[in-house]
């Protein structure tokens, strides 16, 4: 019998469930954290999530597919903690004013897209060999700017620019190249 | 062209968490301004997060919190489980005697054994299995009974006494479901909730198949097909079909004993085409069948079948059919029938 995962998991299938876990865990962390800037907030978001999900899954009925229910039950819980929050940042404050001013916002599409990771290094490689060797080293490395700035010898603004390029770059690739899977999906190709 | 300000830097330096408050300002206003900024602001987050992801793996550990999770899971259902042995525990026991005295009656009334019998699963909830080639009938807690066909699958919680009684069905099932006008008893398949409060009916939804029906003989049922917004009300003697392939419903008066009699160990076909004997007769006896390519499909079948071996079937079959068939344990091949020159 050739049951889908959400089948499965109604009908109380552990493993069905644990693939879904494995499948998307890091990628709703990630979505979570657009909300929380706090990891473990989002990790224990993310549990929350799941933990729910198997104890009610013979209830919840998502319309379409799992993952966007689990999407949206992550989009809502981290949106409700913020609002809930008791001590208010900075953070805090610019993420309410972006996310909660706008309704029918619920970017979470590149987080969403598959072979996201092939993507993404694909874009890096092609950066120039300064801008890719700067952006790394802040990101997969975890730099800061002045050690990245001393150790070429370069200044602090340059790190700064090359890191922002990188950014830009990827965001607009990747906007870019979610537009277009968008039509592929739509169009069932 | 210079833009006035390049707010990918403040957004970068925010997500850096290194905006000072004259920078924090103006990022505030530019975000305030309209909903493209806020769409490009959430676009750089975004790109922020999976940079985290996808440069330093292990930033968030699936292992560690699949462990985790699945620690809380089994803490809660020996928690849950433990609270139910002291609250009701008579009743437990009562209910599981009934599921497996259900079980034995069904074992009788069939002849047929079971390779799974009913087990309560340390998550709460009890599935019954119809292996292919047999049928099983079962008796839940609110004495509604449930005729299972082969290869069907049930599944509902132990705790039944809520404010709806859920059952999920993969295959086919007959219910005779106990009035309770309260607390409506909803058949969950794959592709449609069936919704009653006492009433007898078919539920067929094989999740290999193309249709999902429902088949009404007394009472009233709402079927709600998943992505619809109307539910399709069944009156008595009326079969609902969907076709999730062409998503078509259809609503006809038929003899619903077509339907319904393989619960009486009965299989019916009315103007069947050949297609569907095939898929029947392979859940029904539980064999492969395999259809040469050359085997034309345009007869139709009117016939019941009750006690016949296989073989018999397939003798009646050839009356009307121009077919020859080889039966090898469990898989029968159906082919042409070789035509002899005349004379």
């Amino acid at each position: 019998m050739t049951d889908t995962i959400e089948h499965r998991i109604i009908l109380g299938d552990e493993q069905a469930f644990e693939l879904l876990y494995r499948r998307y865990f890091v990628r709703l962390c990630a979505f979570a954290n657009k909300f929380l800037n706090d990891p473990q907030s989002s990790e224990e978001v993310v549990q929350d999530i799941f933990l729910k999900l198997w104890e009610n899954r013979v209830t919840i009925r998502s319309d379409g597919s799992g993952k966007s229910f689990l999407f949206q039950a992550v989009h809502n819980k981290s949106l409700n903690l913020l609002a809930h929050q008791k001590v208010v940042n900075r953070y805090s404050e610019m993420i309410k004013t972006v996310y909660f001013h706008t309704e029918e916002f619920d970017a979470h599409e590149s987080l969403m897209a598959k072979e996201l990771n092939l993507r993404i290094q694909t874009i890096i490689n092609d950066l120039a060999p300064e801008c890719k060797k700067i952006f790394l080293m802040s990101r997969s490395e975890g730099k800061k700017h002045h050690e990245i700035a001393e150790e070429l010898h370069i200044s602090i603004k340059t790190v700064e620019t090359q890191i922002y390029r990188a950014l830009k770059k990827l965001r607009t690739e990747l906007s870019d190249y979610i537009v277009i899977l968008a039509i592929f999906l739509f169009f069932n190709i | 062209m210079e833009e006035p300000l390049d707010y990918t830097e403040l957004i970068a330096r925010f997500l850096e968490k290194k905006i000072d408050e004259d920078e924090f300002a103006d990022l505030t206003n530019w975000i305030n301004e309209s909903y493209k900024n806020r769409k490009i602001f959430d676009q750089y987050n975004e790109v922020w997060q999976l940079s985290n992801v996808v440069f330093n793996e292990g930033y968030y550990n699936t292992d560690a919190g699949w462990d985790s999770l699945h620690n809380r899971i089994t803490i809660n259902n020996t928690v849950k489980n433990s609270k139910i042995r002291l609250i009701k525990a008579n009743q437990l026991i009562i209910w599981k005697v009934a599921s497996v005295a259900a079980m034995v009656v069904a074992a009788l009334f069939f002849g047929l054994f079971f390779q799974k019998k009913p087990k309560l699963s340390t998550n709460q909830f009890v599935t019954i299995q119809s292996p292919r080639g047999q049928k099983s009938k079962v008796i839940l807690a609110d004495s509604t009974v449930v005729w299972l066909n082969s290869d069907s699958q049930l599944t509902y919680s132990n705790d039944f006494d809520g404010e709806i009684r859920l059952v999920t069905l993969s295959g086919e099932g007959y219910f005779d479901v106990k009035k309770d006008r309260k607390r409506p008893f909803i058949v969950r398949t794959l592709n449609a909730d069936v919704k009653v409060f006492g009433t007898r009916f078919n539920v067929c939804s094989y999740s290999d198949e193309q249709l999902t029906e429902a088949t009404l003989e007394e009472g009233k049922i709402a079927v709600n097909i998943i992505g619809k917004v109307n539910p399709v009300e069944v009156t008595p003697g009326q079969r609902m079909v969907f076709d999730k392939q062409s998503d078509e419903i259809s609503l006809k008066m038929v003899d619903t004993k077509l339907y319904t009699s393989w619960k009486d160990n009965k299989l019916r076909f009315d103007d069947a085409v050949f297609a569907d004997v095939v898929k029947k007769l392979e859940r029904w006896y539980d064999v492969k069948i395999i259809l040469d390519k050359d085997l034309k499909y345009s007869e139709r079948y009117t016939m019941c079948i009750k006690t016949e071996s296989l073989r018999e079937v397939l003798k009646r079959l050839k009356l009307t059919t121009p077919m020859s068939f080889k039966i090898e344990e469990e898989k029968v091949f159906i082919y042409p029938k070789i035509r002899l020159p005349m004379n």
